[in-house]
C-alpha cells in the first residue's frame, strides 16, 4: 500500500488555480523528490497534504487516511520541516524540540541529544537569537528524532552549510533504511539526485513528469564528446544525433539515449583519440522542464 | 562625521511618509473629526450657561475627575472649559497611541524584521532611522496641532477662542511628541518589538492612572505623570504655558537619549542582551496548553501585579471619594438618596468596576489574537503538522483567556476591597458584594472574547475590528449619557447592559443570556476556523 496517494488534487484560491489535478504516489521506504520552479505549487501541495489548506476537489491520503478529515491520526506518525522556519522567540531551541517531540507522544532523549550534536548547535539559546540555519536545524532535529513513518521536508537545507547538508543526507539515508518514506521538496538538484528514488516535477500547478531518475534520463539524451578524425558535418549526418558543436578538435553532440548503441557503432569507425560519454546533467534536464519553451531538447513522453 | 551618522535621512523620510501615508492620513482625519465634532456637539448639548453649570457640578465628582481630569474654570464654566475637561484627556491618549504605534513600528519593528539592516547596507548614516522617525513624528504632531487649533477657532463658537484653541492643539501635539520620544527610547533598550510596544503602552497606562489618583487626591502625585502635568495647562481657562515647556524639555531629553543609545549599541539588539535558557522542555511544556501558557506567562504576571496595585490604590481613595460625593449636593439630589446611605458610594464602585472590566478585556483579546499571530508567522504549520486538531489549539488560547478574565476581575475585587474596607469605616462594604459586582461583568467580557473568536474563525483579515468594538464600548460608557446617545447605540456595548449588583441585585437571566451569546459566537468561530485555509 502506498504511503501517500494523491489523486487529481485541485486547489483554487478565488480565480487562481494553484493546483490543477495533480496526481502522484509515494511507496513505503521511498524517497520522493518534489521539484519545480518557484511558484509552481510545491508548498501549496504540501500545505494541502498537511491539512492546512482544504482541497477544492480531488483526494489525497496518507497511510490510507484522508488528509483533511483524519489529519490528527495521520500526524501522529508524520514529521514536517517547513521551508521558512519561524519559532517562538522566547523559547530555547531545546524547549521547542522537546515540545514538538512530546506533541507526537514519544520522546527519544538519546536520539535527540545525538542529533543536536551531529547538527552542532546550542539548544540553550533562545530562538530569537538563532540564525536562519540554526532555526532549520531545530526543525530538522525535531523531525529526525521523532518516530515518524513519513517525513515531509520543504527545502529543509536551504540555509545549511555543506557540512550540515551532508549530515542531513546521512539522516535521510538512515530513515530510508528503517523503512520510512520521505517527500523532499528541494531546489538543490545534487541533493535530489543523491537521495531520491523517484522524482516528480511540478510546474504551473500541474505534474508534468514523474518517474525514477533513470527513467527520466532514459527519456532524454546522452552527451558525447569526442576527438577523432572526423568532421562535424559527418557527425551531423548520423540519425539520432543533435546539437553538434565543434571547438577546435573537440566535437560535442547529443544522442537520443535509445539510439546510443547504433550511434556508437558508427562513431567507433572513426579513429577516436578521446571519447567522453555522460548522461544528461540533471540541471540541464530540469532546466528544460523549468523553461517556458522546451524545444531545444527533445524529450519524449512515454508510459 | 555628520554624514556618517545621518546620510540619506531625507530620502528615508520621504520613504517613511510614503509607506505610512494611509496610517497618517486616517489617524489625522479621525482625530480632527473627533475634536471638531465634539466641539459642535457640546455646543448643541449645553447651549446656555445654566446648562453648563449643572455639568460643572456633576463633573466635579471623583468618578469624572478620575476618568477625565479635573474641571477647571468651574465658576464660569464656559464651553471651552467644558470641552477641555471632557474631551482633551482622551484625545491626548488617542494621540499618544498613534505616536506609540508609528514609532514602534518604524524603529524596533523594522529593525527586528531586518529591514533596517538592508537599508544600512546602502549608503545611509548610522542614525538615519531615529532621525527620520523623529522628524516625521514631530511633523505629524505639529500638523495635528495646527489643524485642530485653527479649525476650532474657525468654528467661531463663543469661548472657543483663538488662544485656547491653539493651546488645545499644542497640548495634543506636544503630548504626542512626548510619548513618541519615550517610545523611541524604549525601542533602544529592548530587543523585541512586541515587548517594547507593550512596555510603551504600559507607560501610557501608568501615566493615566497616576494622574487619576493624583487628580482625585493629591496634587503632587498628579504632576508626576506626563498626562497629569499637561492637563494642568488648563486649556481654555488659564492656558498656562509651563506644562508645555516642561513637555518640550522632557521630549528633547528623551529624544537625545534615544539618539545616544542608538549610536552606542549594535544594530538588531537592544541594550539588554538576551540570556540563555533551558536546554530541554520543562515538564509543563506539554501539549498546546503548555506552549500557550509559556508564551503568556510574563504578560499575565505583569497584568496581575498591575491589578493588585491599582485595586489597592483605588480602594484607598474610597474615603476621600465618599466625602466629596456626599458634599456634592447635586449628586445627592439627582440620586434621591441621603448622604448617609452608601448608595452614592456603591454607584462609584460599580462605575470603577465596569472600567476595570473593560481593561480586563484587553489581555483577553490579546490572548485570543495570538492564534492569529501563529498563522501570520506560519508557525501554525509546525503545530498543525503534529497530532493536534485545530479545535485543541484554539481551545488552548480560549482557556487561557477565560482564566485571565476571571483571575483579573477577582484580583481587582479583592485588592479593592482590602484597602477600601479599611478606610471606609462604618458604611457596610462586604467582600461578597464586591465579588458579585466584579463577576457580573465577566460574561460581558466573554461576549467580546466570543466576538474575537468568531472574527478569527470567519474573516481573520479584519481581526483588528475587535479592538474597534472594544474602543466603541469604552467610548459609549464614557460619553454615552453625556452626548445623549440613543439607547440602542449604548446597548450595543455589553458592559452597559451589565446589571448594577449593588442597586438592583443579580439579574441571573441577563447573565445567562450573555453567556449564551458568547457561547454562540465562540461556536461559530470554532466552526469557521475548522473549515478555512490557514494562511496569513
Amino acid at each position: 500500500m502506498n504511503v501517500l496517494n494523491v489523486n487529481k488534487l485541485v486547489k483554487q484560491f478565488g480565480d487562481f488555480r494553484a493546483l490543477n489535478e495533480i496526481s502522484f504516489q509515494i511507496g513505503k521506504g521511498e524517497v520522493f523528490g518534489f521539484i519545480g520552479p518557484n511558484g509552481a505549487g510545491k508548498t501549496t501541495t504540501i500545505r494541502t497534504l498537511l491539512g492546512v489548506y482544504k482541497a477544492t476537489s480531488g483526494y489525497a491520503s496518507i497511510f490510507g487516511k484522508d488528509v483533511w478529515k483524519q489529519a490528527e491520526e495521520i500526524h501522529k506518525k508524520l514529521a514536517y520541516v517547513p521551508g521558512d522556519v519561524n519559532l517562538w522567540n522566547n523559547l530555547t531551541g531545546g524547549e521547542v524540540i522537546d515540545f514538538f517531540l512530546r506533541l507526537n507522544g514519544k520522546q527519544n532523549d538519546l536520539k535527540k541529544k545525538e542529533l543536536i550534536e551531529r547538527f552542532d548547535f546550542d539548544p540553550k539559546k533562545k530562538c530569537r537569537t538563532y540564525s536562519k540555519g540554526n532555526r532549520q536545524k531545530v526543525a530538522l532535529v525535531a523531525a529526525f528524532a521523532s518516530d515518524a513513518d513519513f517525513l515531509i521536508l520543504d527545502e529543509p537545507t536551504s540555509g545549511l552549510d555543506p557540512l550540515m547538508e551532508s549530515v542531513f543526507q546521512e539522516c535521510v539515508a538512515e530513515s530510508k533504511e528503517k523503512g520510512k518514506s520521505v517527500l523532499l521538496s528541494s531546489h538543490i538538484l545534487s541533493e535530489v539526485e543523491r537521495l531520491c528514488d523517484k522524482v516528480g516535477i511540478i510546474k504551473h500547478g500541474k505534474i508534468i513528469e514523474t518517474g525514477t531518475l533513470d527513467k527520466l534520463r532514459h527519456l532524454t539524451r546522452t552527451n558525447v564528446e569526442i576527438m577523432a578524425s572526423v568532421s562535424a558535418t559527418q557527425i551531423e549526418k548520423i540519425i539520432g544525433v543533435h546539437c553538434v558543436e565543434q571547438k577546435d578538435r573537440l566535437i560535442k553532440f547529443q544522442v537520443d539515449s535509445e539510439k546510443i548503441g547504433e550511434i556508437m557503432k558508427q562513431v567507433s569507425a572513426f579513429n577516436i583519440e578521446k571519447i567522453e560519454v555522460t548522461p544528461m546533467a540533471l540541471e540541464d534536464l530540469f532546466m528544460h522542464y523549468y523553461n517556458e519553451n522546451g524545444d531545444d531538447i527533445n524529450v519524449k513522453k512515454s508510459l | 562625521m555628520l554624514k556618517n551618522l545621518f546620510n540619506n535621512t531625507y530620502t528615508y523620510i520621504r520613504f517613511v511618509l510614503r509607506k505610512e501615508r494611509v496610517f497618517i492620513i486616517v489617524w489625522l482625519i479621525l482625530l480632527w473629526v473627533i475634536t471638531i465634532g465634539q466641539a459642535q456637539m457640546f455646543g448643541d448639548l449645553y447651549p446656555t450657561q445654566a446648562d453648563r453649570q449643572i455639568v460643572a457640578e456633576s463633573m466635579s465628582n471623583p468618578v469624572m475627575v478620575a476618568m477625565m481630569g479635573k474641571a477647571y474654570g468651574k465658576d464660569n464654566y464656559s464651553l471651552g472649559a467644558l470641552m477641555s475637561q471632557q474631551s482633551l484627556l482622551f484625545t491626548i491618549v488617542a494621540v499618544a497611541i498613534m505616536n506609540i504605534l508609528i514609532v514602534n513600528r518604524n524603529l524596533r519593528g523594522d529593525e527586528e524584521a531586518g529591514r533596517i539592516e538592508l537599508i544600512r547596507s546602502k549608503s545611509t548614516g548610522r542614525l538615519f532611522n531615529v532621525l527620520a522617525t523623529t522628524i516625521v513624528c514631530v511633523g505629524i504632531n505639529i500638523l495635528l496641532s495646527l489643524l485642530v487649533g485653527l479649525s476650532l477657532t474657525a468654528l467661531n463658537i463663543e469661548s472657543i477662542n483663538f488662544v485656547g484653541s491653539m493651546m488645545f492643539g499644542i497640548v495634543l501635539g506636544i503630548s504626542g511628541i512626548m510619548f513618541a520620544a519615550i517610545t523611541a527610547c524604549i525601542n533602544q533598550l529592548l530587543t523585541n518589538s512586541k515587548a517594547s510596544l507593550g512596555f510603551s503602552f504600559a507607560i501610557l497606562g501608568i501615566s493615566y492612572f497616576v494622574r487619576a489618583i493624583g487628580d482625585i487626591g493629591n496634587e503632587n502625585v498628579a504632576v508626576l505623570s506626563p498626562l497629569g502635568w499637561i492637563m494642568r495647562a488648563q486649556v481654555y481657562v488659564e492656558n498656562k504655558i509651563w506644562p508645555v515647556i516642561l513637555s518640550i524639555v522632557i521630549s528633547v531629553v528623551f529624544i537625545l537619549l534615544a539618539f545616544l543609545i542608538n549610536s552606542k549599541r549594535d544594530l538588531g539588539i537592544g541594550l539588554f542582551h538576551e540570556k540563555t535558557g533551558r536546554d530541554s522542555g520543562s515538564v509543563f511544556l506539554h501539549g498546546p496548553l503548555g506552549l500557550v501558557v509559556k508564551i503568556l506567562r510574563v504578560e499575565y504576571l505583569a497584568w496581575i501585579i498591575a491589578y493588585i496595585i491599582l485595586g489597592i490604590s483605588f480602594g484607598a481613595m474610597l474615603e476621600e471619594i465618599r466625602t466629596q460625593l456626599e458634599s456634592n449636593g447635586l449628586m445627592l439630589q439627582i440620586l434621591a438618596c441621603d448622604s448617609n446611605s452608601g448608595e452614592l458610594l456603591y454607584q462609584f464602585i460599580n462605575v470603577i468596576t465596569s472600567i476595570f472590566a473593560m481593561i480586563t478585556t484587553i489581555p483577553v483579546i490579546t490572548t485570543i489574537i495570538k492564534i492569529r499571530e501563529e498563522e501570520i508567522t506560519n508557525r501554525i504549520e509546525c503545530l498543525i503538522s503534529k497530532s493536534i486538531t485545530r479545535r485543541k489549539l484554539l481551545s488552548a488560547f480560549l482557556i487561557c483567556s477565560i482564566f485571565i478574565s476571571i483571575v483579573l476581575q477577582l484580583i481587582f475585587a479583592v485588592s479593592f476591597w482590602i484597602s477600601g474596607n479599611q478606610v471606609i469605616g462604618d458604611t457596610p462594604f462586604e467582600l461578597s458584594d464586591m465579588l458579585k459586582a466584579a463577576c457580573a461583568f465577566i460574561p460581558a467580557i466573554w461576549i467580546i472574547a466570543g466576538a474575537a473568536i468568531a472574527v478569527i474563525g470567519l474573516i481573520p483579515r479584519i481581526t483588528i475590528l475587535v479592538w474597534a468594538f472594544l474602543a466603541y464600548s469604552f467610548f459609549v460608557s464614557y460619553f454615552g449619557s453625556m452626548l445623549n446617545l440613543d439607547k440602542w447605540m449604548m446597548k450595543l456595548s455589553p458592559y452597559v447592559n451589565v446589571p448594577n449588583t449593588f442597586a438592583d441585585g443579580t439579574d441571573w437571566i441577563k447573565l445567562v443570556v450573555f453567556i449564551l451569546i458568547s457561547a454562540i459566537l465562540t461556536i461559530v468561530g470554532y466552526l469557521g476556523y475548522g473549515k478555512r485555509d490557514l494562511q496569513a
